[in-house]
């Protein structure tokens, strides 16, 4: 599974059949420092999961069937749950593009914790 | 999938069994403008492209998608070869008059 | 899936069977602000879709399922056309 941000949400009128009736989000699939780990993806959300909130997501097809119940379901990416908080062992993050020029490592940043969204 | 020249053929006498059979195209990746990336692969063809050819090839598990290459160990697929693609309007390459690259 | 804008067409008619009659479309993938991202790529169409429409594809080995055979090689599917992206987060 991976960590992302929920930054906004997808309307779409044309769109495989499948998809009526699930909500898409943009996800921005973030490391656990909370540094932009790729470009966007947009998810069908199963958790109600809405803007600003950190979510755990899957990208990989069998999962994401399994999960929407949908056997032949041209589908991989689907929003799971939420995130209250990871705690990261001091030197468990990636590391900080400073540290990445300037060695020895700085520890890295430490988790932005987001109180529970409700 | 990708747009690709076909660049030259791999020969192999000694592979996995599982691929016996399959014919091997060098292929490099070029971009939407017709340039070429350095970006190489090989890939099964199942559409007798040949040498010079601009195809269309698909990667990853896909591959293994047709009944050349079903249940083989493939994650490369030369799939068409390309007559002519357009961008914002305007013909990029055109295979009937040669090289295209009117850009 | 991922975001992109369709910017072209791709004309190929010698190819696998499974894809007979599908419309193929250069697809440039885009970041959360809907600017280019990446190099294009050709992806099938589902969806109807045509130049200068914004998108939404699938990548990998779930392209080929919404294809009208199922058992293809397509590791780019256009599977629906965006409206509107509301962006709540900066």
């Amino acid at each position: 599974m991976k960590i992302g941000t929920v930054i906004g949400t997808v309307v779409a009128t044309l769109k495989h059949e499948g998809f009526e009736g699930r909500k898409l989000l943009l996800v921005r699939p973030e490391d656990p420092s909370g540094g932009r780990a790729e470009g966007p993806v947009i998810a069908v959300d199963t958790v109600r999961a809405g803007a600003g909130d950190r979510v755990l997501f899957l990208d990989e097809g069998n999962s994401a069937r399994q999960v929407l119940d949908w056997p032949d379901g041209c589908v991989r990416a689907v929003i799971v749950g939420y995130i209250d908080s990871i705690d990261l062992a001091a030197g468990g993050g990636p590391p900080t593009a400073a540290a990445r020029r300037s060695p020895p490592a700085r520890r890295p940043r430490s988790p932005r914790r987001r109180p529970p969204s409700r | 999938m990708q747009l690709g020249r076909v660049v030259g053929t791999v020969v192999s006498t000694r592979k996995s069994d599982n691929i016996r059979g399959l014919k091997l195209l060098l292929v490099r990746q070029v971009s939407s403008a017709n340039a070429p990336l350095d970006n190489y692969l090989v890939a099964v063809d199942v559409v007798q492209a040949g040498v010079g050819d601009t195809v269309l090839y698909a990667e990853g598990s896909s591959c293994r998608q047709t009944a050349a290459t079903d249940k083989r160990p493939v994650d490369g697929i030369v799939l068409a070869v390309v007559d002519t693609w357009e961008v914002d309007g305007r013909e990029i390459f055109n295979a009937a008059r040669g090289e295209g690259a009117a850009a | 899936m991922k975001p992109g804008r369709v910017i072209g067409t791709v004309v190929a008619s010698r190819k696998v069977e499974s894809l007979t009659g599908v419309k193929l479309l250069l697809v440039q993938p885009l970041d959360e602000d809907g600017r280019p991202a990446g190099e294009p790529v050709v992806a099938c169409d589902t969806q109807q879709s045509g130049p200068g429409q914004t998108v939404f594809f699938i990548g990998g080995r779930e392209a080929s399922l919404p294809l009208p055979d199922p058992f293809n090689p397509s590791d780019a599917t256009i599977t629906g056309i965006v409206d509107a992206v509301t962006r709540d987060v900066p």
